[in-house]
């Protein structure tokens, strides 16, 4: 019931979330500062709509051009969000925050202190919960133990270690989120779609060796869900949570399963990228090495159950792909072409 | 997907107060469900219904954790346990002794049935020692267990050496009524796949090796008994008669390089047999575990490179060299080259952490440490080491290499 005589103490309703709550929920302002491309854009998207549904006021701060970016995945779905408020604006430049007070801020933005850093300020003291879309690229890749956990070592590298340590520091009461591969509608960047472009062409799908390298794969609307759990969760505050799928896949299993919901025959070609003198961000979209996480600390903590797994989307992702008219367009095969040629591929006669 | 809502804190209580003999039986399985030993008609199973409730409710995860439908302390038992005597039930019969249960063994008696162990004390073995007791009977006799164990009054039986469904019927029979049955299956019923980990309600594998376990659960739920399954991975630590550990301490100790297949990238899943024994001894009791199956392992998973490395760090002994080779090169006839299966193999314990307030205690290095110094480390080991197949992939590398020369 809204505008009781409780300030801001509100009962959610049943109806509105698919979980049913113990406690009594505030119905909180949320801002969404989001990134202007790449995987973690469509998390914006996701993450406004699932908090309206759950009787949050949403304001989306979007980094980057509106006339550059409207038009685009996920943005142009903005329009569709019934009742959010989306500012365009520079995350970096705090006279472009939208006006207000907000009880949440969500950066699904900055990867480093130079992007993270002004937001932080702006909203130290202001804000019941400050929660950081991070990374779990972060991690260090570990040959013996390559399940990522919270708490494991990170790259020295990562420009996101620096941001948490700020938050922690500067005594934030801050959630961070580490995200692996996303997948999902209106996403920006391409993830089971490198696969389908080439098994749904019957053409083979060069994979780094060996091939049995695991990845987790997560449905985006399972990580709004978790992200959404976070106002008025104090289980949260101060804590890390890998923000994935409770299943990894191996690089060949995704290609067998693509193949199989498609009724195509896999065409798994092996071969090793440090022989085939490849720039940078060419060939395979994926790390090479396995890189999956546990979520077990979000179900333990938050509550939170995946409702998804790639194997049970794999039929509709490839409906999909075919239903988005991506097959009628010609993409570049020369680094493929470059690969098989290079490991003596020959593709068998058509009969 | 579940949708059910209206967890009112009455229905929790409700649900706790629920005892084992009263709680409504599993709908019966029609024929023979392949793909599945677990009962997926939720609104048949008691324990199923309380998981459902708990996952839906979203905040107050302090409280959900703490829903435990069981008193601290269970009311001690008379538990029949067949085996006790090799590895994982040596474990088992001590932590339920020291839980205040009455503890049988029931073994063909040809191997002692106590005999004190590196983690005894002089307390600890003595108590032991002086509390289990043993029945001498084949398992497999039905007479024979008939004879032996009507009337005795067991109340739960704790199958750890169970293969085939026809030993487990055997049991039944000649137990009578019981309040809970536990065996102990294996992970390795799951059916191989791309997506990992295996998680419970996965695809079984009826062609599998580990077949006769499965129908053994088949076996159990359709009897209506009060059953639990506990699916181990690699179980690990001092006395055990597999050659996990042992493998790669024998070849660490002999100075030997370690031959990995393939990349040595698969990943598997060891699990401390102290942990397995501890997770057997929450189920005890614990309505929640009432007509399920765990995973019991360690939480993490490890590579195969990584197994060999952390036993030469458990040992304290430098890196080994790791050589890698295609197994598909080689017909090593009888001798093992190397103790795990070729594919990725690990399991989610989640559930076993949710339901049965267990959680592992060991984790690779120290566990591994722990075998080590109780077992190998003091100069025992169950097989000799057998180099047969080391030596072969040895020579076809060196032949390799003089006609690349």
């Amino acid at each position: 019931m809204r505008g009781t005589a409780i300030p801001q103490a509100v009962q959610r309703r049943a109806a509105a979330s698919s979980r049913c709550l113990a406690v009594s929920v505030r119905n909180d302002s949320c801002l969404i500062v989001n990134t202007k491309g790449g995987g973690h854009a469509f998390l914006g998207l996701h993450l406004a709509k699932k908090l309206l549904s759950d009787g949050h006021k949403v304001t989306i701060l979007n980094d980057g051009d509106e006339a550059k970016l409207s038009a685009k995945a996920p943005f142009s779905q903005y329009a569709s969000l019934d009742g959010a408020q989306v500012v365009w604006g520079s995350p970096a430049d705090p006279s472009s925050y939208p006006e207000g007070s907000f009880d949440v801020v969500y950066d699904n933005n900055g990867k480093k202190m130079d992007d993270c850093q002004p937001l932080i300020d702006h909203f130290k003291g202001k804000v019941k919960h400050y929660v950081f879309v991070s990374s779990a690229g972060a991690y260090a890749a570990n040959s013996v133990e390559p399940m990522h956990v919270e708490g494991d070592k990170r790259k020295s590298s990562a420009g996101h270690v620096a941001v948490e340590a700020y938050l922690e520091e500067q005594g934030l009461p801050y959630t961070v989120f580490q995200p692996l591969y996303i997948y999902g509608p209106h996403t920006a960047k391409d993830c089971e779609q490198w696969f389908m472009e080439r098994i749904l062409r019957d053409r083979p799908v060069p994979i780094p060796a060996p091939g049995i390298q695991l990845t987790t794969l997560s449905h985006v609307e399972d990580l709004a869900d978790m992200l959404a759990a976070v106002p008025g969760n104090d289980a949260a505050v101060g804590q890390h949570f890998n923000i994935c799928s409770d299943r990894c896949i191996s690089f060949d299993g995704i290609v067998k399963s693509i193949a199989a919901a498609a009724g195509k025959e896999a065409k798994i070609v092996h071969y090793n990228p440090a022989d085939m003198g490849l720039a940078k961000g060419e060939g395979f979209p994926f790390r090479t090495v396995h890189f999956f996480a546990s979520s077990d600390k979000a179900k333990r903590l938050l509550g939170w159950k995946p409702q998804h797994t790639f194997k049970g989307d794999v039929e509709q992702l490839v409906k999909d792909f075919q239903a988005s008219g991506r097959l009628d367009k010609q993409p570049d095969f020369a680094v493929d072409d470059k690969i098989l040629a290079a490991v003596g591929y020959k593709a068998e006669a058509m009969a | 997907m579940s949708t059910a809502t209206g967890c009112s804190s009455q229905a929790r209580v409700i649900a706790a107060t629920r005892s084992l003999a009263t709680a409504p039986r599993p709908a019966p399985f029609a024929g023979l469900r392949r793909a599945n030993v677990l009962d997926k008609d939720v609104a048949a199973c008691p324990a199923q219904q309380l998981r459902a409730r708990a996952a839906t409710r979203g905040a107050a995860p302090a409280a959900a954790r703490s829903v435990t439908v069981m008193s601290a302390a269970v009311a001690p038992k008379k538990v029949l346990m067949l085996g006790g005597t090799r590895f994982i039930g040596v474990y088992l019969a001590r932590q339920l002794i020291e839980q205040g249960h009455e503890v049988t063994l029931l073994t063909r008696g040809k191997k002692p049935v106590t005999y004190r162990i590196p983690d005894d004390t002089d307390e600890s073995f003595a108590k032991f020692e002086s509390s289990v007791k043993h029945i001498a009977c084949d398992r497999t006799d039905a007479e024979a267990m008939k004879s032996q164990l009507a009337g005795k009054g067991f109340q739960v039986v704790y199958d750890i050496n169970g293969r085939e469904a026809a030993e487990c019927e055997v049991v039944l029979e000649a137990v009578g009524d019981i309040e809970q049955y536990i065996f102990c299956s294996s992970a390795g019923v799951y059916m191989k796949s791309d997506q990992m980990p295996h998680r419970e309600e996965d695809e079984v594998d009826f062609k599998s090796r580990h077949k006769g376990k499965l129908f053994t659960e088949e076996l159990l739920s359709k009897r209506g008994v009060n059953w639990t399954s506990v699916r181990p991975v690699y179980i690990y630590g001092p006395l055990n008669y597999n050659p996990v550990e042992e493998f790669f301490f024998h070849r660490l100790k002999a100075g030997r390089p370690i031959f990995v297949p393939g990349t040595g990238m698969q990943v598997t899943q060891l699990g401390h047999v102290k942990d397995l024994a501890t997770a057997f001894v929450k189920i005890l009791g614990n309505p929640k575990a009432a007509n399920q199956v765990y995973n019991v392992a360690g939480d993490r998973f490890v590579t195969f490179d990584g197994i060999a490395k952390a036993c030469a760090q458990a040992m304290g002994v430098p890196e080994p060299e790791l050589i890698h080779y295609n197994p598909k090169d080689f017909d090593f006839g009888k001798s093992k080259a190397f103790p795990m299966r070729d594919q990725h193999f690990f399991a989610s314990v989640d559930k076993a952490q949710a339901d049965l307030d267990w959680t592992p205690e060991f984790g690779l290095i120290d566990g591994l440490t722990d075998s080590y110094q109780k077992d190998f480390g003091r100069g025992t080991f169950r097989k000799e080491p057998d180099f047969t197949a080391d030596d072969m992939i040895m020579e076809r590398l060196k032949n390799k290499a003089s006609v690349m020369a």
